[in-house]
């Protein structure tokens, strides 16, 4: 493989990077709010919540996203790629992100409000000065596999025509036929691009049992 | 008779079909140790949570300092759950102590004792620091400031528990079970903190199987069973001279369990 073909790929990792954080940023936040709803909000909502969670997490996100970007068009609302590629991808995990807040929520003792209430403080004190500061350390893990997943599946929007690190790959693979060394290397991206992700599980996951 | 600061009139509570507290009736004046003891299951500890209010009361009415616990009696006779924010100041001005101490575990000892006193009375943290370390010293744990509950024992998290209640001064504390998931050799230290409260005139409502304990700090005894108080005495006349029956039993069994 030559510089100039790595060079293109390390421009492909970029885009593939950037896409990442913006849906990371983005499905965290939405996620978020659904965790709250699916815990406090009023109870229709609530369950309005979970349904989004069920649906969105029983349907390939290759589906959604060749569905929403080449049907939306139909309907008068044409995206860029990128852009739909966030907000679909960003909706889609944000309902794995959405999970996993609520669960580390949930997972801090009951007790805990009991213990935070009869100091004085208000519900919504609580939850920030003693639940949530709780709830975000027992998150980190399960935050870090979820983010993992994000990259890995911003390859699928190679499927609907942006140029990111596979679709580097596959130019460079097309125009050398060195197909094999190619994908090899978009491999190695991906896991040059995962591995400090998947190392700061590991070490947070091993400092929160010690 | 001191001057009332907890009424408990015909509170009844049920959890579904099953009647936890049954017209249950107490008045605790200032600087009392009133004491609940009971059969497991009895209603005491839902009796305590009931005076601040982390479990709702059905019927009848908690006051403290002439002020209904958790819910506004109208004018006529209508009852209005009260705003989040006038059930916390009330929380606020009383304690509790929990079986399993409940202590903040991402917070240091210090933050646990200062955590309340700065957000929710806006005491200033040097301040909230300098008082908090006044306490540790009280309950024996200085040198704990820095550290996390976790690398506490059960009888330190404890103290720290009481020392983190101590902290907001409240004016009523309710202790559920404090020694219950202690080991054996850790009641006493946990004890003799609460025992000095009570002599430096702290009210307190406690809820206990220390039997010896309750007879040494208590200015009454209730007795539960069924969710009702059956008998309501000074300690010596209860324990000494007990004239309800289930009382008796539950005494007899308590005696004979605990002779070594």
């Amino acid at each position: 493989m030559t510089l100039a073909s790595l060079r293109y790929m390390g421009t492909g990792a970029g885009v593939t990077i950037m896409l990442a954080v913006a849906v990371i940023l983005l499905s965290s936040v939405l996620g978020m709010g659904l965790a709250l709803v699916r815990l406090y909000a009023w109870p229709p909502l609530r369950a309005l919540a979970a349904a989004y969670a069920l649906v969105t997490r029983g349907v390939p996100l290759l589906v959604l996203l060749i569905g929403s970007y080449f049907s939306l068009p139909y309907l008068g609302i044409t995206l860029p790629v990128y852009p739909a590629a966030v907000v679909v991808m960003g909706l889609y995990f944000a309902a794995y992100m959405g999970e996993v807040f609520r669960g580390a929520i949930m997972a801090v003792p009951r007790t805990q409000w009991d213990a935070g209430r009869s100091v004085g403080f208000r519900a919504i004190q609580t939850f920030g000065t003693v639940i949530l500061p709780q709830a975000r350390r027992l998150c980190v893990a399960p935050f870090l596999n979820t983010a993992l997943s994000i990259v890995k599946n911003t390859s699928l929007v190679s499927a609907i025509g942006g140029w990111e690190l596979v679709t580097a790959g596959r130019e460079i693979g097309e125009r050398t036929g060195d197909l094999m060394p190619t994908y090899l290397g978009v491999a190695l991206g991906y896991y040059l691009i995962c591995f400090p992700l998947a190392r700061a599980a590991t070490f947070v996951e091993r400092k929160s049992h010690a | 008779m001191p001057e009332s600061l907890v009424v408990v009139d015909r509170v009844s509570k049920s959890f579904g079909t099953n009647r936890v507290l049954r017209d249950v009736s107490l008045t605790v004046g200032k600087g009392e140790v009133v004491t609940l003891i009971g059969p497991s299951g009895c209603g005491k500890t839902t009796l305590l949570r009931c005076v601040n209010f982390l479990e709702t009361y059905d019927s009848g009415t908690i006051s403290i300092d002439g002020q209904t616990v958790g819910i506004r009696i109208g004018a006529d006779g209508s009852r209005k759950a009260r705003p989040d924010r006038e059930v916390a100041a009330m929380r606020a001005r009383v304690g509790m102590v929990f079986q399993s101490y409940n202590l903040f575990p991402h917070l240091t000892v210090l933050d646990n004792l200062t955590a309340a006193p700065v957000k929710v009375r806006g005491l200033p943290l040097k301040q909230a620091r300098e008082k908090a370390m006044a306490l540790l010293e009280r309950v024996g744990l200085v040198e704990k400031a820095a550290q996390y509950p976790a690398a506490l024992s059960g009888g330190q998290q404890q103290r720290v528990a009481i020392a983190r209640t101590l902290a907001m001064e409240p004016s009523l504390i309710l202790l559920d079970e404090v020694t219950s998931a202690l080991d054996p050799e850790l009641v006493g230290e946990v004890l003799d903190v609460v025992q000095s409260l009570g002599a430096d005139g702290m009210t307190m409502m406690i809820v206990t199987h220390e039997m010896q304990f309750a007879r040494d700090v208590s200015s009454r005894v209730a007795f539960m069973a069924a969710g009702e108080i059956l008998e309501l005495a000074p300690p010596h006349d209860l324990f000494d001279n007990p004239r309800n029956d289930r009382l008796r039993a539950f005494l007899g069994r308590y005696r004979a369990a605990h002779r070594i």
